[in-house]
């Protein structure tokens, strides 16, 4: 029986791959491991796998519709709560929207768009055992208030 | 400056959540970690993690056309190639279309589609520093042949 070991990369069509680079290196800190004579093919490592992200410019289209499947979110973990306050605080002064910040049972996140509108996690883990909490407490949400990090009921679905 | 750590999951829209469930875990070995059908909702993991992919079921129309942004394809890490051998013969024994057995300098390994067309990648690392090797490898697909690759495999 098959069993994959793990998730190692995932590689996005997008419609500008330069400005989906400049994009992902300045919010996510990734490094461009290898990029074709083009630019329209990009490879971005944390700085020991060959990628954990590439960008292909083929994307012309409209952007899915709500009702198409689609990738809702992606997602990628900071070291801790102090790290996911400074990077909500320096995605602001870059001028990025913060879409959301999230309190889940699991974890606290902030949401940001990509140039091509697609929606970016960052997450720092609450609890030493995340899949031990998931199982028992399964995922929930409510809204965060980044500085005091307390979580009140969500006013309005995503 | 921000620095993330890793890449931890992602969710995915899916018309059919139980359908795209039974494929992840009964197909390519993942586990359900939580769900909630009546909400349409599957949290799916692999060893310790909270969750790799979470399936929404939201979706009623088409999958998107290639042209279309979004996902082009999730690769999923295999240990060598051996687990890639057995998974192409186990998937395609089980009647599931296989793409593209293929090798570049870094990587060997296939594709398939998973129940919303979305492209799942298997695959096996050909050396230990991916971080080094990417920057001097060719990295143009030629085909694999599945049955003659082991034996000259690294």
């Amino acid at each position: 029986m098959t069993e994959v070991r793990k998730l190692a990369h995932v590689m996005l069509n997008v419609s500008n791959a330069q400005a989906s680079k400049e994009f992902y290196c300045k919010v996510l800190g990734l490094t461009v491991s290898a990029e074709s004579a083009d630019g329209k093919t990009v490879y971005l490592s944390l700085g020991e796998q060959h990628h954990e992200l590439a960008l292909f410019e083929g994307a012309t289209g409209p952007r899915p519709t709500e009702k198409q499947p689609s990738l809702v979110h992606f997602a990628w973990q900071v070291d801790d709560y102090e790290a996911l306050k400074a990077a909500y605080y320096d995605l602001k002064a870059r001028g990025l929207t913060i879409k959301h910040t999230f309190q889940h049972n699991i974890t606290d996140s902030i949401y940001i768009e990509d140039p091509d509108g697609m929606l970016v996690e960052l997450y720092c883990n609450r609890w030493e055992n995340g899949l031990e909490a998931m199982q028992t407490m399964g995922p929930r949400t409510d809204d965060l208030d980044i500085d005091t990090r307390i979580a009140t009921p969500r006013q309005a679905p995503r | 400056m921000v620095k993330v750590l890793k890449l931890g999951h992602l969710v995915l829209s899916v018309r059919d959540c139980v359908r795209s469930r039974d494929f992840y875990t009964q197909k390519i070995g993942m586990k359900i970690s939580s769900e909630k059908l009546d909400r349409g909702q599957v949290f799916l993991t692999i060893g310790e993690e909270h969750h790799v992919l979470a399936l929404f079921q939201r979706a009623t129309l088409d999958p998107p056309t290639p042209d279309q942004p979004g996902i082009r394809h999730i690769a999923f890490q295999l240990d060598d190639f051996e687990q890639v051998r057995a998974a192409y013969n186990e998937l395609t024994a089980a009647g599931i279309p296989v793409e593209n057995a293929s090798q570049d300098g870094i990587t060997r390994g296939f594709y398939v589609r998973d129940p919303d067309n979305n492209c799942v990648e298997l695959f096996c690392n050909r050396g230990d520093n991916g971080f080094e090797a990417i920057r001097s490898a060719d990295l143009n697909p030629t085909p694999l042949d599945m049955a003659a690759a082991g034996a000259r495999h690294h």
